[in-house]
């Protein structure tokens, strides 16, 4: 069944949506000044560039500027750009989402590839098909242990569903612009469009440049687990450390979330530091080259097999894994207990 | 001498065997690899087109541990891992002493003679990786889970679900990720189950870790810790993330204790020092050393004790196999 006009004018990639705009790029953009207008209104506003808001009131352009949008974000070239743009597209999905009734969800979700039932109270959706979402992992609630599963059945009540749906369209939306861009050749695009993508462009990274690099949960490093804190310790005196131990630390630091950069930074004092070597082992972990596959932070178990765990007492006699320390050491933190992070805290000195 | 027990230990069990217990679903696409004891080379890449024929590759070759892969391919002898052509692998758990944390330390678990209560936690810990986990909550179907005793310290739990067999490394992850609790949100959890009286709304309420912690906490004698603590399963992730694994192939024997690599039906009563020895008649006279960790543990018909120590007995086949392997006796024919 194709999405009513209300519908689409909302969520403008619901199934179908595509075949309205069939014909339309980058190549004659121009040739449709209204559907440029919006796209570029729309780029600027969710980029928080310009106040202006425009919302086209019919479907036909909704979902023309959309997709021309996309196309324009992908044509900067910018890996940021289109980052921010499809945070800001998914941040605005959810808040969509959450003024309308949950029926209509089910239809967003088919168009993303995500398939759902919904029971009046809950979302469901079977194991299998969960296992294969992508980009779902940096979202804690969205990951199984904090969702109802039961007999190869997973469970989500709305306002997670939502969270999941957005999440998922942030993905596809990024992948999308990301091979737009690989694809796109700047010959083919039309000199008046050009121009407009250009100054997004260069507003965007002007904006961008000026504002203060504010990480919103900065590392704890005073609750890392002991051989994670014992390792980058030795790395800080300047001293080699095992491989095993290396890539603990760097894929624990990925793992919490660091950047590239700034995992770099542990590693810099250790005297055989090759910023360019460095740099592309650590992008490696992270699943930024070649093979895609982000590697996971060992468990304690191996970590002791290979002589890289560092503490056997408190918390750390019966862990599983650094990554479950450090958890349950921000949640002692928080519940004020000022032990937390300090198993084996003497011997490090 | 030694070694020509072992041998002949090895030898007659091949040739004896019934090819058919070899089997394995899709036997011609699995990729089959060879390893002799001293762990030099492994010999890989090889397939077979049938039973009989790696039977009779058994009985050819020397002492060595037998492994196939847990992925089906089109051409699994190719040398070339990306022309093999993959169309799946079955998703194996593996779970041995090292993984039940109580035991890591112990002297007899190190050297690698457990005894009843080891084999007891260990078998309670796969019990609840299948009923709580695989079964329990993501639903797999009893059928499609094999139990394999691992010939050596511990069991291989391995799914074989047609839908799961493309399940990418990702989706392998977030099951492992689950298991062994490194994707649980320990603050969530902590808020949700902090109001008195919650929990037991919570364990009827939600499935999965939640209702986990919730029964595993009881009524707050427990902490949050101590409950996550006994539910997380210690799982190693590598081998499920790895979609090229090799692992023991069922019904060989262990290279390392001789014992059998068997399907395991019934885990409660099953006796690895009993059931996995291959049954022999033929008796060989050995020398025991120091058994001093492992008073009390049976090997087949023989029950290890201190006063052994030094003692020369005759022994069945299989046991002298298993202890000469060990490092706990010599041959003294
Ligand atoms: S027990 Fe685990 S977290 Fe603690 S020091 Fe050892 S490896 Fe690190």
């Amino acid at each position: 069944m194709p999405a009513g006009s209300e519908a689409l004018k909302k969520y403008p990639f619901l199934r179908g949506a595509e075949e309205l705009v069939e014909g339309l790029s980058l190549t004659n953009l121009s040739d449709f000044p209204r559907v440029l207008e919006l796209a570029e209104k729309k780029v600027r506003y969710m980029l928080g560039l310009s106040r202006e808001r425009d919302d086209p009131t019919d479907k036909r352009d909704a979902v023309a500027a959309f997709s021309a949008s996309l196309a324009m974000a992908s044509a900067t070239g910018s890996r940021r750009l289109i980052r921010s743009y499809a945070s800001a597209l998914s941040r605005e999905l959810e808040k969509e989402l959450s003024t309308d009734a949950p029926d209509i969800y089910k239809e967003v979700a088919a168009s993303l590839g995500v398939p759902v039932e919904f029971d009046g109270k809950e979302f469901r959706m079977s194991l299998l098909d969960y296992l294969s979402l992508k980009g779902i992992d940096n979202e804690p609630d969205l990951l199984l242990p904090q969702l109802k599963v039961e007999r190869g059945v997973v469970y989500f009540q709305v306002n997670v569903f939502r969270r999941l749906i957005s999440t998922v369209f942030r993905r596809t939306l990024v992948e999308k612009m990301e091979s737009q861009m690989r694809e796109l050749s700047a010959a083919t695009i039309d000199p008046k469009v050009k121009d407009a993508i250009a100054s997004i462009s260069a507003e965007f990274s002007k904006r961008r440049g000026e504002e203060v690099d504010v990480s919103s949960l900065s590392p704890i490093e005073s609750l890392f687990p002991p051989c994670v804190k014992f390792w980058t310790s030795e790395m800080n005196k300047g001293i080699n450390i095992p491989h095993q131990a290396r890539f603990l630390v760097a894929t624990f630091l990925l793992s919490i979330d660091m950047s590239v950069d700034d995992v770099l930074k542990y590693f810099s004092h250790t005297p055989d530091y090759d910023e360019r070597i460095a740099r592309y082992q650590i992008e490696d972990l992270a699943g930024q080259r070649g093979s895609g596959k982000k590697y996971s932070v060992p468990r304690c178990e191996t970590l002791r097999t290979s002589g890289v765990c560092t503490c056997r007492q408190g918390l750390c006699q019966h862990m599983t894994h650094p990554l479950l320390y450090y958890k349950i050491s921000i949640q002692k933190r928080l519940n004020g207990d000022p032990n937390a992070g300090r198993d084996c805290a003497g011997s490090l000195s | 001498m030694q070694e020509e027990i072992v041998r002949a230990h090895f030898h007659d069990y091949y040739s004896g065997i019934n090819a058919e217990r070899l089997y394995v679903p899709d036997f011609p696409k699995r990729e089959f690899g060879f390893l002799r004891p001293d762990k030099r080379e492994m010999v890989r890449h090889l397939s077979f087109h049938d039973v009989s024929s790696l039977r009779s590759y058994l009985v050819s070759i020397p002492v060595s541990h037998v492994y196939s892969s847990t992925a089906i391919y089109r051409d699994p002898s190719n040398k070339d891992m990306n022309a093999k052509g993959w169309e799946g692998s079955d998703m194996v758990f593996e779970f041995d002493a090292d993984h039940v944390k109580q035991l890591k330390d112990k002297a007899n678990v190190k050297s690698g003679v457990l005894d009843s209560s080891d084999w007891s936690l260990i078998k309670e810990h796969t019990r609840r990786l299948v009923n709580d986990f695989l079964v329990g909550d993501f639903g797999f179907n009893q059928k499609d889970i094999s139990i394999n005793f691992s010939g050596n310290r511990g069991f291989h739990v391995r799914v074989s679900s047609k839908p799961y067999l493309q399940l990418s490394q990702e989706g392998r992850r977030r099951l492992a990720s689950y298991i062994n609790g490194a994707d649980l949100d320990v603050d969530l959890i902590y808020s949700k189950l902090k109001q008195r009286g919650r929990a037991k709304i919570i364990a009827l309420s939600q499935p999965g870790w939640m209702s986990k912690v919730a029964k595993a906490m009881g009524d707050g004698q427990t902490s949050v810790e101590e409950a996550i603590d006994s539910i997380a399963l210690d799982i190693d992730e590598n081998v499920l993330l790895d979609l090229h694994r090799l692992i023991r192939h069922v019904n060989t024997l262990h290279a390392s204790t001789g014992m059998m690599v068997v399907p395991v039906r019934d885990l409660e009563n099953f006796v690895p020092y009993e059931d996995a020895l291959v049954p022999c008649d033929e008796e060989v006279r050995i020398r025991l050393g120091d058994l001093r960790p492992y008073s009390g543990i049976s090997i087949g018909n023989l029950t290890l004790s201190e006063g052994l120590g030094g003692k020369e007995v005759r022994v069945k086949r299989s046991v002298a196999v298993f202890l000469l392997l060990k490092g706990l006796a010599q041959s003294s024919d």
